[in-house]
């Protein structure tokens, strides 16, 4: 009788104490080809096998974006080698202003942000249309051009895992990069899982997310 | 008695994570778990409209591809129909869809019968440009038309061109959700193996 209700409550304690730390999967990343600040082709599946971390932006961007590119390179200036925990990190800057962003502008947006090229991609889609279906539509990223030529935008930030799965949306304005880098640093520990803690990872999944 | 349940759960944890990955086997693919939900769609074959919905109830292979491709597409539908083989009779439960991302060339009858010709069962559609940008979008896979050097095949010289494209194959499950993602170099063995474990779910 007592080991029925030690195996009844031992879920509960599971999602009490909490093992290990459960990063929702939200939804795939929109597949794209881009276009980067060196003028060579980036695409969704050149950053599986890293964690990535999505900005929206635009080369001619002035304070409303400073905050986001801030987190971004809080977050960039953590890294080591191009990884965080021993797992490899790329964050890409998605321009949607591609009538007007050249890879030269990209480059420029680069330089002013101070951003490592190896590890930070700035980037365009080939149109205006292909940049709505992605950052819009895609990423549900919403943003307007105003007649000035500057964009009103949701300022959005996307975690993405080495699957290419959406693990953390931040809507809200800039995060705070500590939360951030916590919440990637779950997801490097995630990723290193092997053999009994990997399996403990997909029985956290399934019993802090089902219910969903 | 804290300790204990901890310990407990995390055998239980244990036991119920090597039950949803496979029990006998690791799966080879990637699972996404919890599934995500896999958006709808609604594409042209030679038969007329195929809507993903209606597939329910039986585990879809998705492959995007196109009919000029060399070597990734032939290659990796020859390892769908091979590991259908492997299945056995368990094989009257998977369909494999073919989804063009060259509707420039690819014609729903072409992409049919390029789907056929590896397996008289495979679905291969098609759309509009639009279409197709969101349906692959939406499943992550990426398609750009390759650049080619001049004097290779691809250079634009006689209208032929190369595409690009994500070689990831998605397993959707019988409701409908994304499982499990393929890599390119997944086996037939392995993809039967993966198949048959969402098969008897």
């Amino acid at each position: 009788m007592g080991l029925l209700l030690l195996l009844a409550a031992a879920p509960a304690a599971f999602v009490a104490f909490r093992p290990v730390t459960v990063i929702p999967r939200l939804s795939l990343t929109p597949g794209y080809s881009l276009v980067d600040q060196n003028g060579a082709r980036l695409t969704s599946d050149d950053l599986k096998g890293s964690m990535t971390l999505y900005g929206f932006s635009y080369g001619s961007c002035g304070e409303d974006c400073t905050d986001l590119l801030g987190t971004m390179t809080a977050v960039e200036e953590n890294l080591s080698g191009g990884e965080l925990e021993g797992v490899p990190v790329r964050l890409v800057t998605v321009s949607f202003d591609p009538g007007r962003d050249t890879p030269a502008d990209l480059a420029e947006l680069a330089t002013r942000t101070g951003a490592d090229p190896a590890v930070w991609s700035f980037a365009t889609a080939s149109d205006t249309a292909a940049a709505r279906a992605l950052v819009g539509t895609g990423f549900g990223v919403w943003y307007e051009r105003l007649p000035d030529g500057t964009y009103r935008h949701d300022p959005v930030l996307v975690l993405v895992d080495g699957l290419g799965v959406r693990r953390v949306e931040y809507r809200a304005g800039a995060p705070d990069p500590e939360r951030v880098l916590a919440q990637m640093r779950e997801l490097a520990v995630e990723a290193r899982a092997e053999g009994a803690m990997r399996f403990a990872y997909e029985a956290a999944h399934f019993l802090s997310c089902y219910s969903n | 008695m804290a300790a204990a349940l901890v310990l407990l759960a995390i055998a239980g944890g244990f036991l119920l994570g090597r039950a949803r990955t496979g029990g006998a086997g690791a799966l080879r693919g990637s699972l996404i778990d919890p599934p995500l939900p896999a958006g709808d769609f609604v594409l042209a074959s030679a038969d007329g409209p195929v809507a993903l919905g209606d597939l329910r109830g039986r585990v879809v292979v998705l492959f995007f591809g196109y009919t000029f491709c060399p070597d990734v597409c032939p290659f990796t539908l020859q390892r769908l129909r091979a590991a259908r083989q492997l299945l056995g009779p368990a094989a009257e439960e998977v369909q494999v869809v073919f989804v063009s991302v060259d509707p420039g060339r690819d014609t729903p009858e072409r992409a049919t019968s390029y789907a056929r010709g590896f397996d008289p069962e495979f679905v291969g559609v098609t759309g509009t440009d639009a279409e197709i940008a969101a349906v692959a979008s939406s499943f992550g896979i990426f398609y750009a038309r390759a650049e080619a050097d001049p004097g290779t095949p691809g250079d634009g010289a006689d209208d032929y061109y190369l595409v690009d494209h994500s070689a990831t194959v998605l397993v959707l499950d019988r409701e409908g959700s994304i499982r499990l993602l393929w890599s390119g170099e997944v086996t037939a063995e392995e993809m039967a193996s993966d198949l048959s474990w969402l098969v008897a779910e």
